[in-house]
This record gives C-alpha cells, sequence and structure tokens, in this order.
C-alpha cells in the first residue's frame, strides 16, 4: 500500500475501471436488452413503410431509416443514458462512497462519460449491423428479381459507407454525451440535465440557420441571441451526412478527418468544464 | 504525535435553497484524532456530524478553517490514500454483487489482482457475509449493508477509518460483532473516527469522545474523564457486600454526601448537553 | 453562489471563443459536404416553420417525414386548398429533394389542376376561351415551372423535368421557342427518351425550323436499334423521307 506523504497520480486506469463499471451498471439495467428491441423495431418498421414510399428506390429507403434511426434514437439514448448513468450515481448517492476514495473528480467524470458513450456506441453498432444486415437481404433478392439493374452483378450498396455513417454519428453522440455530462455536475435532478441536454441536441441541430439569421437580423437583441446559439453550441447538422450517403456518392477521407477533429474539440472542450464544474461540487 | 486527522477553526454555512438566509451546520470547531485512537464523535441529529465528517474527507468545502488527514489537506485526492468511509445509511450500486462492489473499489485503491482476492475473502469473512457474496448488493438487508459499507471501507487497508453511524439499522448482535470489529482494528494499529448517536456503543469502544451540539463542540475528553466530570467525588464500589455499602453509606450521609447506585452514564451528560445546547446560542 | 454565476459566465465565453475559432474548421465541412444554406431551405417552408423544425430535428427521417407530408397534401388537393397544396409541396420538397415524382407531380398540381380551382371546375373553358381565364392559367404555369426551376440542384440530369418544364411551356403559354429549348437541354442529358428526340424534332417543324429538324431526326436515326419497337425505326425514317421531300419541294 502507499505511504504517508505519498501523493496520488492521475489514473487512466482508475477511469477505465469507473467507465466500465458504468457500462456494466448499463448492461445490467437490462438497458440494452431495451435499446436492441427498439433497434430490430426501428428496422423492421422500414419494410412496414415501404408500401408507402414515393419515388426513392426501395434500398435508399431502407438506408434513409437506418440513418435516421441512429441519428435520432442514438442522440435521444445519449441524452437519456447518460443523464441517468451520471446523475443516477449522485441521486442515489453512490458517488458519496466513491468520492471519499483516493482518486481525482476528473478521473470520474471522464470515467462516466466513456461509460455512457460506449453505452451507447454499442447501440449503434447494433443498429449499423442490422442496417448491413437488412440492406443485404433486400440487395440479394432484388438481384435475384432484376439483375440487368446491377452492373456485372456488382452490388450497389457501398457497405462501408454505411458503416462510416454509424462512426461518424458516434462523434455526434460523443459530443451530446459530453454535454449531457457537463450539465450533469451542475444538476440538482437528472430530468434537468436531460431536459437541457435535448435543448443542446435541438438548438445544435438548427444551429446552421442560427449562423445565418445572425447577419441577417437587424435586432441586436436577436443577434445577441443567435450569436450565443450559433457560436456557443455545436453545430450537429455538419454530421448529417446521410444524404450524401443516400445519394450514392462518396465522403472523402478529409471530411472524417475534419469531422473527428470538430468532435473532439468540443467534446475536450465540455469535458474539461465538466470536471471544473463537478471538482467544486459539494456533496 | 502524529495526527490522523486534524480539524482547526473551521466553519460551514450553508444557505437556504431560494432566499438569502444562511444557516450555519458548523461553528469554529477544532478537533485532533491522534494515530491509533478510536475517536467518538456524537451528537444529536443535525450538530453537524455529517457535515463535519464531508469537510474531513473533502466532499464539502469548509467556508472557513482548514481539515486535514495525515498532514495532508482533505481538499486534495492525495488526502484520502489512507482512508477508509463508511457513509451513513450507505447506498452501493445495488447491480453488482457484494464481491464485484468489493473488486470494483480494490480496483480503484489500486490493489493487484492476486492480491484484491485474498483481501475480499478475508473481508468478507470478517465482515460475517462469506455467503452473501455473490448476492446482488440489490437485495442486502440495511444490516447487511452496513457490513459490505464497513468491508468496502477497509478494502484499501486504509490507516484511517472514518465510520458513519454504523450500527443504524443493524440488530444488537450485528452492533456487537461491529463494536468487536473496531476494536481488532485498534489492535491491528488503526485509527477509527466514529460517528453515532448510539452513546452506549461509543462508550464500550471510545477512547476519546467529543459532544456536539448546533455545530459546537460542546465537550471533548476520555471517556472516563467526561463521565467522571468535574463532580468528581463521586466513586464506584465494587464486589462490596450489602453490610460493607451500608456502612459507606452511614459514613457518607454523616459526612454530608450521599452514594448512588449507578455512575454517571455519558447519555446523562449527552442529554444534559443537548438540553444545554438548544437553549443556548446560535 | 455569486462566484458559480461569475464561473457560468466564464464559461459561456469561452464556448463563444470555441465557436468562433472551429467556425473555419465549421465552414469548410459544410462546404465540402455542399450542406444547402439553411434559411434558404426554410425560406421554402414560410408558414409551416413549425412543421419544418420538427423535421429540421427529425435528422435522418427525411424520406419518411418527406412522405408523411406528401400523403398529406393529398388532404388539401381534395378541398382544392391552393395556398394549403402549395405549402405541402414546398414542405415535402424541401425536406427530401430526391424524389422526382414531388416535383413532377407538384409541377403537374400546379400547373394543370390549380387554374381550374380558380376558375371554379363549371368553367374551365374560360382558361382557353377568356382573357382573364387565360392570365390565371399563364400565371400558374409561370408558378409551376418556376418550381421546377428548384430541382435543378438534385434533378438538373434529368430529361423527364426538362420535358415537363418543355409541355407546360407548350401547352399553358405557348412558348414554343422555350419548350423546344428546354427540349435540347433534355437530350443534352445524353438519356433521353427516344420520344423526346421525336417531340423535339417535330416542334421544330412548327416553329417552321425544318432543315434542324432534320437534322436532329437524321442524327438520331443512325443511334436507333433495330430491334426496339420504342424507338420506332421505321417512323423515323418515314419523317425523313417526308421532310427531304418538303424540303426539296419548297427550294
Amino acid at each position: 500500500m502507499t505511504t504517508d506523504s505519498e501523493r496520488l497520480k492521475w489514473s487512466l486506469g482508475r477511469a477505465t475501471t469507473i467507465g466500465l463499471n458504468t457500462f456494466r451498471e448499463a448492461v445490467r439495467m437490462k438497458l440494452f436488452l431495451a435499446m436492441t428491441a427498439l433497434a430490430v423495431c426501428a428496422l423492421a418498421s422500414s419494410f412496414l413503410f415501404r408500401e408507402f414510399n414515393f419515388g426513392s428506390s426501395e434500398l435508399k429507403f431502407i438506408a434513409d431509416f437506418g440513418f435516421g434511426g441512429m441519428t435520432v434514437f442514438g442522440s435521444a439514448l445519449a441524452v437519456i443514458v447518460t443523464a441517468q448513468l451520471f446523475y443516477g450515481e449522485i441521486e442515489h448517492r453512490t458517488a458519496y462512497t466513491l468520492l471519499a476514495k483516493p482518486l481525482y473528480r476528473s478521473e470520474f467524470v471522464l470515467g462516466k462519460f466513456f461509460g455512457a458513450w460506449a453505452t451507447v456506441l454499442c447501440f449503434m453498432a447494433m443498429l449499423a449491423l442490422c442496417l448491413v444486415f437488412a440492406l443485404w437481404w433486400r440487395e440479394t433478392s432484388i438481384m435475384a428479381e432484376f439483375p440487368e439493374e446491377f452492373v456485372n452483378g456488382r452490388r450497389i450498396v457501398r457497405y462501408g459507407d454505411i458503416l462510416g455513417f454509424a462512426a461518424l454519428q458516434s462523434i455526434r453522440i460523443g459530443i451530446l454525451c459530453a454535454v449531457v455530462i457537463l450539465f450533469s455536475t451542475y444538476a440538482t435532478s437528472a430530468l434537468f440535465s436531460m431536459v437541457l441536454g435535448m435543448l443542446v441536441w435541438i438548438v445544435g441541430q438548427l444551429q446552421h440557420v442560427a449562423v445565418e439569421a445572425w447577419a441577417t437580423v437587424d435586432s441586436l437583441i436577436l443577434k445577441g441571441i443567435y450569436a450565443l446559439a450559433s457560436f456557443a453550441l455545436p453545430n450537429f447538422h455538419l454530421f448529417d451526412v446521410g444524404e450524401r450517403l443516400a445519394l450514392g456518392e462518396a465522403l472523402p477521407g478529409s471530411l472524417y478527418g475534419k469531422l473527428i477533429l470538430y468532435g473532439a474539440l468540443y467534446g475536450s472542450f465540455y469535458l474539461a468544464i465538466a470536471c471544473i464544474s463537478f471538482n467544486r461540487r459539494e456533496f | 504525535m502524529k495526527l490522523a486527522l486534524s480539524i482547526s477553526g473551521v466553519t460551514k454555512d450553508f444557505r437556504i435553497p431560494g432566499s438569502k438566509r444562511w444557516v450555519r451546520a458548523v461553528d469554529n470547531l477544532t478537533l485532533s484524532i491522534r494515530e491509533n485512537e478510536v475517536y467518538g464523535l456524537l451528537g444529536p441529529n443535525g450538530s453537524g456530524k455529517s457535515t463535519t465528517i464531508k469537510m474531513a474527507l473533502g466532499l464539502m468545502k469548509p467556508s472557513v478553517g482548514e481539515c486535514s488527514l495525515f498532514g495532508v489537506a482533505s481538499d486534495t485526492p492525495s488526502a484520502r490514500l489512507n482512508v477508509g468511509f463508511l457513509p451513513e445509511a450507505p447506498y452501493f450500486q445495488r447491480f453488482l454483487t457484494g464481491r464485484e462492489l468489493l473488486r470494483y473499489f480494490a480496483k480503484l485503491a489500486g490493489l493487484s489482482r492476486p492480491e484484491t482476492a485474498k483481501r475480499i475473502d478475508a473481508l468478507l469473512e470478517k465482515v460475517g457475509l462469506e455467503d452473501a457474496g455473490d448476492r446482488r448488493v440489490g437485495g442486502y438487508s440495511k444490516g447487511m449493508l452496513q457490513r459490505i459499507g464497513l468491508a468496502q471501507a477497509l478494502v484499501g487497508d486504509p490507516k484511517l477509518l472514518i465510520l458513519d453511524e454504523p450500527t443504524a439499522g443493524v440488530d444488537p448482535v450485528g452492533a456487537a460483532e461491529i463494536a468487536s470489529i473496531i476494536r481488532t482494528l485498534k489492535s491491528e494499529g488503526k485509527t477509527v473516527l466514529l460517528c453515532s448517536h448510539l452513546l452506549s456503543q461509543v462508550e464500550s469502544v471510545c477512547d476519546r469522545v467529543a459532544i456536539m451540539g448546533r455545530g459546537k463542540r460542546l465537550l471533548e475528553g476520555s471517556i472516563d474523564e467526561l463521565t467522571l466530570g468535574t463532580d468528581s467525588s463521586s466513586l464506584q464500589l465494587d464486589g462490596a457486600s450489602p453490610e460493607l455499602r451500608e456502612s459507606v453509606a452511614a459514613l457518607a450521609a454523616a459526612e454530608g454526601a450521599r452514594v448512588a447506585t449507578r455512575r454517571r452514564s455519558l447519555e446523562d451528560l449527552f442529554l444534559e448537553l443537548a438540553k444545554g445546547g438548544e437553549g443556548g446560542d446560535d | 453562489m455569486n462566484s458559480s454565476r461569475k464561473q457560468i459566465a466564464l464559461f459561456v465565453f469561452a464556448a463563444l471563443v470555441l465557436g468562433w475559432a472551429v467556425s473555419p474548421l465549421d465552414r469548410s465541412i459544410a462546404t465540402q459536404l455542399g450542406q444547402r444554406s439553411g434559411v434558404e431551405s426554410l425560406r421554402n417552408l414560410e408558414s409551416q416553420f413549425g412543421q419544418g423544425l420538427s423535421v429540421a430535428i427529425l435528422g435522418g427521417y427525411r424520406s419518411v417525414a418527406a412522405n408523411l407530408v406528401w400523403l398529406s397534401k393529398n388532404g388539401d388537393w381534395e378541398e382544392q386548398d391552393v395556398a394549403g397544396t402549395l405549402g405541402k409541396i414546398a414542405l415535402a420538397t424541401s425536406i427530401d429533394p430526391r424524389p422526382e415524382l414531388f416535383w413532377l407531380n407538384g409541377a403537374r398540381i400546379i400547373a394543370n389542376d390549380m387554374p381550374t380551382w380558380v376558375v371554379g371546375y363549371a368553367n374551365t373553358d374560360q382558361l382557353i376561351e377568356t382573357e382573364e381565364g387565360q392570365a390565371v392559367a399563364r400565371q400558374y404555369a409561370q408558378r409551376a415551372l418556376k418550381f421546377l426551376e428548384e430541382s435543378r440542384p438534385y434533378h438538373g440530369d434529368n430529361p423527364d423535368v426538362y420535358l415537363e418544364e418543355a409541355t407546360i411551356l407548350w401547352r399553358k403559354t405557348g412558348d414554343k421557342a422555350g419548350a423546344a429549348e428546354r427540349l435540347e437541354r433534355a437530350l443534352g442529358t445524353g438519356v433521353a427518351p427516344y420520344v423526346i428526340y421525336r417531340v423535339y424534332a417535330e416542334l421544330l417543324i412548327e416553329l417552321g425550323r425544318k432543315a434542324e429538324a432534320l437534322a436532329v431526326y437524321e442524327a438520331h436515326y443512325q443511334t436507333l436499334p433495330d430491334n426496339d419497337v420504342e424507338a420506332m425505326k421505321f417512323v423515323v425514317a418515314e419523317r425523313i423521307r417526308r421532310l427531304r421531300k418538303e424540303l426539296e419541294d419548297s427550294q
């Protein structure tokens, strides 16, 4: 064991331990069961909705549905799961015992973030695999029915891009998780951080509108509000690459790099603030 | 002698939510706990005991004053290297089994894998949960929660143990067992800070106690000092025959003194002080 | 408490600085993605901003949302509600501009159905016979053309859209030259069906540009397969023969 005046070193190991335990909590909370059911239902419904799809081809429609599921359910889950897993520790007073241990609060914050993020990532991976499976299955049967539509019998769906899309959405979800963690360090209830998290999601999704409105409105107050929305929050619309993919265009590698950088900047910023804020919190 | 815990001139004010008024939970408190002593912190609910412990552990910052553990300021994580804490009515991750919970905390304490396995077995046996180690904590009774709480506090083999109401919700047999564990810990060279409002237990294990009321330290000393108190003219007669007692009583009466049948207990003192404290200043 | 308020203010300020610092990266990603400007995509929605808001949040469920809007448009169509139908058509295409059906059907509704709603079914002949009626027809034709113009970024290489424009220009505004120009653009896409070549050539003949029409037919004839009924090779051959004769006669 340690000696008296030894200084405690910041440890990624402890953060990982907390992260793994958080992930285990999500698994044992049967969160996964619910999420899997949700994912399968979301995709299965795309087969029901096929009937009322005008114009766009069936495969495009299924892809669209899968992308939608990843974005919408993924973001909603990110907000709910993160608030539950982080604030839950405070609400159930388990953080109490934990923070009395020799560990840095920033280790706790990061551990919780990675645990929550990993939980939602599992959901995304599940959905992505379901989508790939659904597309593969439909494409195979369409190929058998209309071989002339496929040049040299080559498949038209680019499966790598679907995984790429899932990876990009994971970055968006990472930012959202970090935001919810930040709110939870201030919050006095899980609901509070959920509501604020949802708000950031919505405003972030519409942020690009605010950026342009900022330049066009005259009222100073409106300008201020738009400036806040457009600069202080991340632009989630940038991650809406599904349209491009569904149109059959490939995403350039540099775009992946830029989006990863974008996510890393925002994510680490929110986490840094969360650590500062959590350090000040009293229990 | 080196101090395990030092609290000097600590005051803690809280703002009443939704108003501009402040309430003082701890008022200019000074406490010193020496190494290898069992120290009892007594006081009724709301006397500031829990707030004091939270400040000692760095879970809260004092408004004024300083706390340190083994000479390290409480607000640094390094201060908690040698401390184990059992919170009042402990809550643990309900989804873990007792063994998993201890493994989790052992990992956080930096124990190696083989060390952990050995330690967990020993601890489960020590607190009497060897048969319940593989059950989910969510299904534990109140008493079992206190036991697993004690085990997790001990998992890092700390030099100082802070126990907040360790016998709350535990049956008398269990409470006696916990008292015996505390005695063993002292014999192993550990320091224990015991917070309680159940005085009989404190009386049986503590070397020194402090009594708190309204955030202030009302009294501090060894059990003997406190129970003998200023009225040191009382004495205890053990193994005396009825005849001897009668003659002593007669002798005392002739001198204007009286013979009481029991010693003044800590409880009496506590109630006296608590009453006085309530009527006292704020 | 005061210090915590100060801290929040500091955080917001830091967030603003970060947003400002990241904005070049933000713009570069948006440009690379070719994202339409937010204001532009929302301008179409106008009064329907409420729906637009929820749709933007829907993120990926574009086609589903657009299809739902398109279906709900049928209600407005049955009620002959011009504003409602226009709004829903604009909304559906702004949510998901990919399906050509939204554009082609939308244009037909605007150019063909709406003028009859305005004058009333009983008075449909006014659209041809009276000055006012013709004005109404032209007004909606222009509207439909403007609408189709908006599909360019998504369907610039779709001959069917040009064919639709040509039809409206020819039938509703009488602008045969304009119609011919649209058909030429349709042929320029390289994927135009055989029928567009024939329509284009016939339109040129109506415009009195017989020599050009002959050239179009002759060039077209070279590319036609022998065994495709739709190609109507023998009809094209017959037209070429007659055109040559007419041109010779007129000389």
